[in-house]
């Protein structure tokens, strides 16, 4: 049998595993491993750490890393954010830092070791490669320069810059992919080994694809490349629906694409893994019926259903977006035990709990 | 000088068009020379940001076409309010709107308050992160037909079904509606809401359908 690092490897090179990974893109719900409040997950790297091993221990999928929220560079480059105690930070809309498009001109470089959080960050990754490097690889999540400009221009009026101001957004957006690079390229250096970047601008659901590769497509491969240089796995996330995929593609080389909507034209995902076999595919779950609408045995089913029409190689299970943080854990583990069953390893029956629904709907 | 007709289409077609500082020019010049702002809105602004919204569905505009056209339509009808009698504005009916407490996603909502605004119903926007007795509050105070809440993440979403349970426990004389990412029209059925959106279009339909029952069912009474 691999280790989930082997098993993660094997499935970003698209060759034989032992049975298919399985990544719940755990985001908030593995803080209830070890009973922590979001608050402490986002700003205490050691307890971040913690807990994703913890939810590894419990779960037994193979996305292991160091994740705290969308918010850690805008901060970084002084946008206030507001903290919860059981909800992600998000930027207070109150005070976003760039009021006008003159303001893109005047973000400037900042020490990346100086942001409390990130240097948090570090402090978790460090543990994740120490205590378990060899045994998983240790992954984190980068967002693409729009999600950080976003945060401090506001994304509505971020938007209406597109339109109305290209070139000043064309300006912000390069230096924000300055610290972006500077960022994951640290991160590596610490250990992580797989990073999967958000591409939640690519679709249909926001912009063209013409405004968006018009904008963000040379910041995007400068990104990728750098990622690639340090030798890292790169798995790219677009988790809305109509993803610009063939766009993707031209923004240099990836590992993996991680998706639960279609391609506009595509019939289902055994086509998109004809065309696109060359690149491991991560997904295909839409998140909110993984969480809160099925039964651990309807996810068991769809899972094992999914790994016999994509799997085994090149394609690692899980839901296409963060797994909800009010979702039921035995779910999650459904999908584990059906890469198992899969595989021919014997899982334990559960026969308790297999037919409850789902608790939060 | 353009016939007025002519003058109110270049109005439309400059909207469709996001040409900006040109439909702000064209409103005053439209008031300038005489014509009624109800004329104003019905023949110039109204028909093109509809264009604006079936090029959207279409998938010829997308997000930031959507927000700029709303944005200058707003401003255009700043200009043309003054001009405007109380119920030739906002009399089609009222909404009570927001984003649900925990959630502060707001674009999708502040398109469908825009969109709602046009076709001429008056619109009283909580803004994000909502308290559900909040909904419930504003509707008492303005006897708005309808009420509408939208979620955007997974965790937000179940208190859609908690503000359609506050809202029958309250006997609350407005229908509630709910809209959102994650939201589907068979979720929306099962918490046993008034009605569901997919998008501003739709929205703006369903509201009307519900506002000319209710008003229907007010008038019977």
């Amino acid at each position: 049998m691999m280790n989930s690092r082997e098993r993660m490897e094997a499935a970003f090179q698209c060759k034989e595993v032992d049975r298919v990974p399985v990544f719940c893109e755990q985001g908030g719900i593995n803080r209830r491993a070890l009973g922590i409040t979001y608050y402490e997950m986002v700003t205490d790297g050691e307890k971040n750490a913690m807990t994703d091993l913890a939810w590894h221990d419990v779960i037994g999928d193979d996305g292991v890393g160091v994740y705290f929220d969308t918010g850690v560079l805008a901060e970084a480059f002084g946008q206030p954010l507001l903290y919860l105690k059981e909800e992600p930070p998000y930027p207070d809309p109150a005070q976003y830092i760039l009021k006008s498009p003159d303001d893109y001109h005047k973000i400037e470089r900042i020490d990346l070791m100086a942001a409390p959080r990130f240097r948090e960050m570090l402090k978790g990754t460090d543990i994740i490669a120490q205590r378990a490097g060899d045994e998983v690889l240790p992954r984190t999540l980068s967002i693409e320069p729009f999600v950080t400009l976003g945060g401090m221009r506001g994304m509505q009026q971020l938007l209406m810059d597109c339109r109305r101001y290209p070139d000043d957004v064309r300006v912000g957006l390069e230096r924000v992919t300055d610290m972006e690079i500077e960022y994951c390229q640290i991160l590596i250096d610490h250990g992580v080994r797989w990073i999967m970047l958000c591409h939640d601008y690519g679709n249909a659901s926001l912009m063209s694809q013409k405004m968006w590769m018009d904008l963000e497509g040379d910041c995007l491969r400068r990104l990728h490349r750098a990622i690639r240089e340090k030798g890292c796995y790169l798995l790219v996330h677009d988790c809305d629906p109509n993803p610009y995929v063939d766009a993707a593609f031209e923004l240099g080389d990836f590992d993996a694409f991680c998706l639960w909507s279609l391609p506009k034209g595509m019939a289902d995902w055994r086509e998109f893994k004809a065309k696109y076999g060359s690149v491991c595919l991560n997904g295909v779950w839409e998140p909110t019926p993984l969480g809160t609408q099925r039964t651990y045995d309807q996810v068991k089913a769809e899972s094992r259903q999914m790994i016999a029409d994509l799997g085994p190689t090149g394609f690692i299970l899980g839901p296409g977006c963060e797994f909800p943080q009010n979702g039921a854990f035995i779910n999650a583990r459904a999908m584990v035990d059906a890469s198992k069953e899969a595989a021919g390893v014997k899982v334990e029956p559960r026969p308790l709990s297999s037919q409850a629904a789902t608790v939060s709907a | 000088m353009p016939a007025d007709t002519e003058l109110l289409s270049q109005l439309s077609d400059a909207l469709r068009n996001l040409e900006e500082e040109r439909v702000l020019d064209l409103t005053r010049q439209a008031l300038d020379d005489g014509r009624s702002p109800q004329d104003v809105i019905q023949h110039g602004l109204a028909p093109g940001i509809t264009e604006v919204g079936n090029l959207f569905e279409q998938g010829e505009y997308f997000l930031p076409e959507l927000l700029v056209a709303a944005d200058v339509f707003t401003t255009a009808i700043e200009i043309v309010r003054p001009h405007l009698s109380k119920t030739a504005a906002g009399g089609k009916g009222a909404v009570v709107i927001g984003t649900v407490k925990g959630d502060i996603h707001e674009i999708g909502k502040n398109v469908v308050k825009l969109m709602l605004e046009v076709a001429g119903f008056t619109v009283h926007d909580l803004g994000i992160d909502v308290p559900l007795q909040a909904f419930v509050d504003k509707q008492r105070e303005t006897g708005a037909e309808v009420v509408a809440a939208s979620a955007l993440l997974s965790s937000t979403m179940p208190q859609l079904k908690d503000l359609v349970e506050l809202a029958r426990a309250e006997k609350l004389p407005a229908a509630v509606i709910v809209g959102g990412a994650p939201v589907k029209d068979w979720l929306a059925e099962e918490y046993g809401a008034d009605g569901y959106s997919p998008d501003a279009v739709t929205a703006v339909r369903l509201v009307e359908e519900i506002v000319a029952k209710v008003r229907a069912g007010r008038g019977a009474a």
